[in-house]
């Protein structure tokens, strides 16, 4: 009989926490090659997204100070996306994650955001950063 | 028939008069307790009165700070977190009105659920928790504002007032489908 492979399932997910307009978003770790402040940021060969446009902010709540640009390598795409600023890494477990409520799911155009976690029960989006880069 | 049996008719006649007046006043204050009682959680919205079915609602909350979630549309600020468990926020005022609900001390999120489906609606307070017979609700009269006419269940009359009974199950569907 063939054996099923095992498939290793994490427990706690390492999260960069940014704060924008008083809400929480993470990101999972994983899926950040690095993180420049706006001096650093060598922007050839990147394709530059901003955050609030992808996730559909409202216009009137975007704010303009832009600080830091989180690295996506994703080969053959590198991506930089524009974020206001950093909070905290942090590592969250499953037990702390729950599912996109039905009526936010069947309304929202921010499909990237996958879960809401609870940390110390402040409520944080969980956006998957590779869905937030599809068209 | 001399003076005196005419007055003893008047007088029968007038006692039994006063006796019918006081059984048809009996009449109305009886109530009949066969009929069916179903429980309302009464709402206000601008200055209307509002109502659902009390078996639909879970709990009523003071109003607490909504995490905003990107991309809904202005009849959903958010969510909130209620003992561990995230739930979204609908504001009834917004989705029905096209007016959002301004928080004051008064404002409350009632906590709805209907076949699997759970919510916060956000409203501008509430005012009473009470049993109603049933047989109360009337059919929703055809003059009311079109925004509301996909949600209405029925009328009942309420005090002086009426009160416009919602479906909750309706709007949750609206924004479902």
């Amino acid at each position: 009989m063939k054996k099923e492979p095992c498939k290793i399932v994490p427990n706690k997910i390492d999260t960069l926490i940014v704060t924008v307009m008083e809400s929480s978003f993470g990101m999972d770790m994983a899926q950040i090659s690095g993180i420049l402040s706006v001096d650093q940021m060598d922007t050839e060969g990147y394709d530059i997204v901003n955050f609030y446009e992808k996730l559909h902010f409202p216009e009137n709540a975007v704010c303009d100070v832009l600080r830091r640009g989180l690295l996506i390598e994703r080969l053959p795409h590198r991506t930089l996306i524009l974020i206001d600023d950093l909070k905290d890494i942090v590592s969250i477990g499953i037990e702390c994650i729950h599912p996109v409520p039905p009526l936010i799911k069947a309304v929202t155009k921010a499909q990237a955001i996958w879960a809401f976690a609870l940390v110390n029960g402040k409520i944080i989006s969980l956006v998957d950063v590779y869905q937030l880069l599809q068209k | 028939m001399n003076q005196t049996d005419d007055s003893f008719s008047k007088k029968y006649i007038d006692k039994t008069e006063d006796l019918l007046k006081v059984a048809r006043t009996r009449k109305k204050e009886i109530i009949d307790l066969d009929q069916k009682l179903a429980k309302f959680v009464i709402f206000l919205m601008g200055q209307s009165y509002y109502a659902f079915h009390g078996a639909d609602v879970k709990e009523i909350r003071h109003f607490e700070k909504i995490s905003f979630v990107p991309g809904c549309p202005d009849y959903i600020p958010g969510v909130i977190n209620i003992r561990g468990e995230i739930e979204s926020v609908l504001d009834l005022n917004e989705f029905i009105r096209g007016i959002p609900t301004l928080e004051t001390s008064k404002t409350r999120i009632i906590i709805a659920e209907k076949r699997d489906l759970k919510s916060g609606i956000l409203v501008d307070s509430v005012i009473d928790v009470l049993d109603l017979p049933l047989n109360d609700i009337k059919k929703p009269i055809s003059t009311h504002d079109i925004s509301l006419r996909d949600y209405l269940e029925g009328e009942i009359p309420y005090k002086d007032k009426c009160l416009v009974l919602l479906d909750i199950e309706k709007i949750f569907e609206k924004i479902i489908l």
